[in-house]
């Protein structure tokens, strides 16, 4: 229940995901730019969809 | 009408009932809940396909799929995605995590499985099935049931 209270906290704003096996201070998940020129640009192929971002300390 | 005093009456399964039966196509062809039977199932649904979440679900269940097979328990993937969007979200995977999901994921274009288990209803804002998991026993009784954000990935 604290991770899940947790998880609700952080993302709230709407600027990232919890991946699985998430806790607090753990890396976060980018929401996806849902634009194609966006998704060109990114680097690999699945960096669209699947880009993982350090918690800021 | 829908209302609090006047539920519909086909309310979604919980725990206790038996987990609703359905056919369909899924990455492993077509299948049936039915067939499940005699084995413990985790059935669960994801919003979409290529969503950050999902994939880091699917990656952890993947990764840990001896542990569930040592536990006599089958997985069962879910979308609103076609089959095709499933097959490609799979080889993305696939490249990107070096990892096969070894499990089926069923496709439901129509909705009918989510609306029957309640994932999706006729007052959801869109057609992403919540990201909900039935743990089904061996005579098909659903044992527990999680029910997850968008944003938030449920415990492994």
């Amino acid at each position: 229940m604290m991770r899940m209270m947790a998880a609700l906290q952080r993302t709230a704003a709407g600027d990232a995901f919890t991946p699985e096996g998430w806790r607090p201070g753990d890396d976060l998940l980018t929401p996806p730019d849902q634009t194609l020129p966006a998704a060109l640009q990114a680097g690999a192929p699945s960096d669209w969809f699947y880009k993982l971002k350090k918690e800021k300390k | 009408m829908h209302d609090e005093l006047h539920p519909d009456t086909q309310r979604p399964p919980r725990i206790g009932d038996i987990a609703p039966n359905f056919q369909a196509r899924s990455t492993h062809g077509k299948l049936s809940l039915d067939q499940f039977k005699g084995r413990w199932l985790i059935f669960f649904s994801h919003p979409a396909d290529f969503t950050p979440v999902c994939t880091s679900e699917f990656v952890a269940l993947a990764r840990a799929a001896s542990d569930f097979e040592s536990m006599d328990c089958a997985l069962l993937g879910l979308s609103v995605d076609s089959l095709y969007a499933h097959v490609a979200w799979i080889q993305a995977m696939q490249e990107k995590f070096k990892i096969l999901i070894p499990f089926p994921i069923v496709e439901d274009p129509s909705m009918v499985i989510g609306h029957a288990y309640g994932m999706i209803d006729d007052h959801s804002a869109d057609s992403s099935a919540m990201r909900a998991s039935y743990f089904i026993d061996p005579n098909g009784v659903i044992r527990a049931i999680t029910w997850y954000p968008s944003g938030v990935a449920s415990v492994r």
